[in-house]
């Protein structure tokens, strides 16, 4: 599986690792919080719409009550004797009932007592005379008790623009004599004896044409804010609606109100940021714990990433160790974990130890056989079999050697010949030269094999040339307490090489007659007429080229070859300055 | 024709025999059918009546009288009652007694008059009096036999305490001679309600 990001790309597994555990989470976390603060406003607004249908429940039961002891008030003065014996003189006496009526009023806790004649006609108004002796203005609501079993009725009528409950009973002496209407004013002191629900607003609004106010527990712009927003559009009866007041959002009920002589309803009202309020605590607490959890998850994806990604780590950092050739056992990974990375551990264990012992092989093969040969080994597969190649052979002895081995200790003589041998194989190896094999206190040297090089006959006249330099230099330091000297043969010649012996055991060499001239021309160097420590064939100077000082040491036959072969002493390079 | 023969021999002369309905044609109770003679001199016959207090009601509901009569209340019951008039027609306040009152109530004013006692709300008597001597109540039957009319033209009206109107929208004119008369009347009553003896049992406190 690949994560792929546009423009962004993880330099680590662990942060990788981290990134997807983190995105996954914030998109379930974020899921669940939409999800719950979804849920949560839903329900805020439920609550409210429900607190208003309760509001509006109590609202009735409570106006039904106070119109209901209106009328108890009523009953009471319908049987009253001496309302009754005031009314039986009131004929003669109209000032006295009024007065009497105006006593009823207040008794009964109304604001207004109208005595209407069975004929429908006022006999006594308690607040305005003027009203006497005319055709009762609410006629309806008479009708209404006289229908009703017990001559009584209550009910909501407008009278002067203003909203009133008036219940209606009869004056019983002791049969009907005439309709006691008593009322109360719904005005913005009944609406505040309504309002028992905190934070709930009531008004109480009619409608000739437009919606008006007649009370209201609102302030005056709030008031006036209802009421043109339900002249621009009046909220559904019996559900909830918004209306925006001066003071802020509202979630508005209305219930409509049976008037005998017109429209009205009622509005009740919850702030909406008010009721809200706990719930954005709840969100707060809500968002507070959601970045929690993120943290918490955040923290615990980091862990894992770091637990999963911490064994690959080490198996790379053990990968590098051995890029760099430590093989050493470093594995902090634990193999014995049973699952694809306790695997793993034992694959890279296993494939370290494999590792380990092929270098060790090239080592040990670097050690006995040349780099060059040993590398050229590795690199192709060891098979037996060789190559005709033109290469040049070198050939070194260490003269008198024989001598040193006879009076030195065994160690002495091997430390001797080592150093020798060393600094030898140094200026073989730094001319590209390839020590093919150590014949007692002799080597044998290739050039040009088995890596191919174009100028391998110089490389050897170099080399030779500053081999016997550096037994000089040896010889100064003393190292066999006694001078030593060397013969170098070199011969150029088409030989050759490969891997020979048995497919168990084989060594790469060369093989040849030219091998054997570079030998036979080193064995002439004993040759004190010739006064040199370093013979080379004529065939390796041509191909060496000019850039050397040599001195011609005529023909010499060899044994295997018809021809005499043309050999030189080599003095030095051409620019030095030789003294003889 | 036939019917008619029939029906004059249950009638005797100076008799009318009243029967009242109400506007669905059921018999009305209580009515007072009453016949003035339309040469306007009614005879006096003025008598005396009771209206008992007995299990807490006036008994008999409805009392018609001619004017001039006197009518008694005697209270029947082990407990006392206080009887009132406030009706224009007879105003009066006997407050708490047991008993017969000593003296009886003169009636001598034509009008309806409403007898309520003070202190039971439910109990409820009418007077009608009348300045005609000829009146009858009618029964469960909504029958009334008018007696001892002399020969002449009568105006025939009807009351009742639930009538809607004035009784003389009801007025009909007879003849009352050698053949027995015969009268119906077909009245509108008001849906009637009356305080009832136990409004708390009956109401409840809230409708």
């Amino acid at each position: 599986m690949s994560f792929a990001f546009p423009g962004f790309r993880f330099r680590t597994l662990r942060g990788r690792l981290t990134f997807i555990i983190l995105s996954l989470l914030i998109v379930l976390q974020a899921a669940t919080f939409s999800l719950v603060l979804n849920a949560n406003r839903r329900h805020a607004l439920r609550q409210i719409e429900s607190g208003l249908e309760t509001g509006a429940h109590v609202l009735v039961a409570l106006k039904t009550r106070r119109i209901e002891e209106l009328n108890n008030n009523a009953r009471l003065l319908a049987f009253d004797y001496a309302f009754k014996q005031t009314f039986g003189a009131s004929a003669n006496d109209p000032a006295t009932m009024r007065l009497a009526m105006r006593n009823w009023r207040d008794r009964a806790r109304a604001n207004f007592f109208t005595l209407v004649s069975l004929e429908h006609q006022v006999l006594f108004d308690s607040e305005n005379p003027e009203r006497d002796g005319k055709a009762f203005d609410l006629p309806a609501i008479i009708t209404s008790a006289e229908e009703s079993d017990d001559g009584e009725t209550r009910g909501l009528a407008l009278r002067d623009g203003q909203l009133f409950a008036i219940v209606v009973v009869p004056l019983l002496a002791p049969d009907p004599k005439a309709w006691i209407c008593l009322g109360f004013a719904i005005d913005n002191k009944f609406a505040a004896e309504l309002d028992v629900v905190r934070d709930q607003a009531i008004s109480f609004l009619e409608q000739n044409e437009n919606w008006k106010i007649v009370a209201t527990t609102l302030d005056v712009a709030d008031g006036q804010a209802l009421t043109q927003a339900m002249n621009r559009e009046p909220l559904p009866s019996n559900r909830t609606g918004r209306v925006d007041l001066a003071s802020g959002r509202y979630i508005s009920l209305l219930t409509p109100l049976e008037v005998s002589n017109g429209r009205a309803a009622v509005v009740l009202q919850r702030q909406l940021d008010n009721e809200l309020e706990s719930f954005r605590k709840l969100e707060r607490i809500l968002l507070v714990v959601a970045g929690a959890g993120l943290a918490v998850s955040a923290l615990v994806a980091f862990g894992f990433s770091r637990t999963v990604a911490r064994p690959i780590l080490r198996l790379a950092r053990d990968a590098q160790r051995i890029e760099q050739g430590d093989y050493s056992p470093h594995f902090d990974v634990d193999a014995q974990r049973a699952d694809e990375i306790g695997q793993l551990a034992q694959s890279f264990q296993r494939m370290t130890a494999g590792l380990a012992e092929r270098d060790r092989v090239r080592d040990l093969l670097g050690k006995v056989a040349s780099p060059a040969i040993a590398t050229e080994l590795l690199r192709r597969q060891a098979t037996l079999g060789g190559e005709e190649r033109c290469v040049t052979v070198l050939f070194s002895d260490l003269r008198g050697f024989s001598t040193i081995a006879e009076r030195f200790p065994a160690a002495e003589v091997v430390a001797i010949l080592n150093a020798y041998f060393t600094r030898m194989s140094e200026i073989v190896d730094a001319h590209g030269g390839v020590v093919d094999k150590f014949i007692g206190d002799g080597m044998m040297v290739i050039f040009g094999a088995p890596v191919d090089q174009p100028d391998h006959a110089a490389r050897a006249l170099n080399a030779a040339l500053e081999m016997t330099a550096e037994l000089d230099v040896l010889n100064e330091q003393n190292f066999a307490r006694e001078v030593m000297q060397h013969g170098i043969g070199v011969h150029t010649d088409e030989v050759v090489v490969g891997n020979m012996g048995s497919p168990e055991r084989h060594n790469y060499t060369v093989i040849g007659d030219g091998v054997n001239i570079a030998a036979r021309l080193q064995a002439l160097t004993r040759i004190d007429e010739y006064e040199t420590r370093i013979i080379v064939s004529d065939a390796t100077l041509r191909a060496a080229g000019p850039g050397f000082q040599t001195r011609s040491l005529g023909e010499v036959s060899v044994r295997g070859r018809e021809r005499p072969i043309i050999i030189h002493a080599l003095k030095a390079h051409a620019n030095d300055h030789v003294a003889n | 024709m036939f019917a008619l023969l029939v029906l004059s021999a249950t009638v005797r002369a100076g008799e009318i025999a009243a029967t009242v309905t109400d506007q669905r044609g059921a018999p009305v109770e209580d009515a007072v059918v009453y016949a003035t003679p339309r040469s306007g001199k009614a005879p006096q016959r003025a008598q005396s009546a009771l209206i008992a207090h007995q299990n807490q009601q006036f008994v008999p509901y409805v009392t018609a009288v001619q004017a001039g009569s006197l009518i008694n209340l005697p209270n029947l019951d082990p407990v006392k009652h206080h009887a009132y008039s406030i009706s224009p027609a007879k105003k009066f306040d006997l407050p708490l007694y047991s008993g017969t009152p000593k003296e009886p109530l003169l009636f001598d004013k034509p009008g309806i008059v409403t007898i309520g006692c003070n202190i039971h709300d439910w109990m409820l008597a009418y007077v009608c009096v009348l300045e005609t001597p000829f009146f009858a109540v009618t029964g469960a039957d909504g029958r009334a036999q008018l007696r001892g009319l002399a020969a002449g033209a009568y105006d025939v009206e009807v009351w009742q305490p639930r009538l809607k109107g004035e009784p003389s929208a009801n007025r009909q004119q007879i003849i009352v001679g050698g053949i027995p008369a015969k009268i119906v009347f077909a009245v509108d009553l008001r849906p009637g309600f009356r305080p009832q003896r136990n409004p708390a049992a009956s109401n409840g406190m809230y409708r």
